[in-house]
Parts: C-alpha cells; structure tokens; sequence
C-alpha cells in the first residue's frame, strides 16, 4: 500500500455477514444505514487515514476493545458531535505480514436509554456477551 | 361503554436468549430498569471470522507497533 501521509497501511475488510447483522439492520433509506454505506464507499476507495483511533481496553461502559480501531461517521466531520455514528474494526493479520482492519460493529456512539451503542456491540462480537451479562 | 383489558402475550424469555420476531432475530439484553429490552441480535463472532478469513488477533506488541502512535479520546 502507497506511503500516504495520514494514511494507515492497512487493507479494510467489510464481511458480508456483519455488515447484515450491524448496517441493514437500519431501514433502507435511514439516517444511519446511508452514512454507513456513505462511509464505507469512501474509506474502501481511499483507505483507512485521518479519525481513525485505537479503542480502549476499559471502556466507560465496561466494554474491552482492546485490539481495535474506530472511527467516526459520517466521516471528515470538525466535531465529534457532529459524527453521531462508528465504526469499529478489529486489527488483524493474514499471515506472513498482511495487516487488517475487520469490520466488527457499527452504531450509535450514544443511542438512546435501552439500546446498545456501536462499542458494546463490537464487545460483544468480539468476546460473544455483552459487558453487563 | 365496557372497558376492554388488552390482550397480554406472556414470553417466558430471558436476558441472553436469541429469539425471532417477524423474520428477524434478537438478542434479549438487560434495558438497565430491572426489565428487558430487544437488540438486533449478533451471531457471527470474531473467532468464527478469523477462522472464515484465514487471520488471527494481532498482538499487544503488534498493535502498540502499528496503532500505538494514535491519539484516542477514551470515549470506548
């Protein structure tokens, strides 16, 4: 992958299974569905870069991403506020030397009382609970 | 006029059980009030997609090498 500044020299894998389970989970012409598609449209031609952020390992919610990276949508936004949704993937490496960004979660960063936000989704796929069971 | 009760479906479910409703299926988590909520449900899990990927985890060492130079702002 070109030496970009500002680029990651990462490969991006967005697995058809889970992005049923997170992304056509919201309706078709849906606020969150359509940045997601956006989102992943632009990343897949111009690679993972500028917003993407390790995740932690004791979330405020209880949730351990430790291994993985996030990023905001809709993406290039000033503010954080601005960017209701994520993105989480978890690093990966396809042996010998190829590193990976695997598509785990996506979601409301803050949703509303009762749902889960994209970070304990992504928890869950990753360790098969959620933090509070 | 009588006042009519509504008809009351009774689920004996619990927190953690995957159920199917209209063709799509749940997840039942805890909604943080002592009662159940519904989640769009995950069933495909990390392990299962290293495993359909031919990848492995990488480790500690491995990601502070690559990622560890990125700020985060802790919010998860």
């Amino acid at each position: 992958m070109a030496d970009i500044p500002g680029r990651l020299a990462v490969t991006l894998v967005f697995d058809d299974r889970v992005w049923a389970e997170e992304v056509e989970r919201f309706g078709p012409n849906s606020r969150p569905r359509l940045s997601a598609v956006t989102a992943r449209r632009e990343l897949e031609h111009a690679g993972a870069g500028p917003g993407f952020q390790p995740c932690g390992s004791e979330g405020p919610d209880g949730t351990n991403l430790s291994g993985c990276m996030k990023v905001y949508l809709p993406l290039g936004r000033p503010s954080s506020s601005e960017a209701p949704y994520g993105f989480v993937f978890e690093a990966v490496m396809r042996e010998p030397l190829t590193l990976e960004l695997h598509l785990l979660a996506f979601g409301e960063r803050h949703p509303r009382a009762g749902a889960r936000s994209v970070y304990q989704r992504a928890h869950k796929r990753l360790h098969r609970r959620y933090p509070d069971q | 006029m009588k006042a009519m009760a509504v008809p009351t479906k009774k689920l004996d479910i619990e927190i953690g059980d995957l159920i199917e409703v209209g063709g799509r299926r749940y997840d039942v988590v805890s909604d943080a009030n002592g009662g159940v909520a519904l989640e769009p449900a995950i069933t495909v899990f990390a392990d299962e997609l290293h495993e359909r990927h031919g990848t492995r985890p990488l480790t500690e060492a491995e990601f502070a090498e690559h990622f560890g130079h990125l700020p985060s702002d802790g919010e998860g």
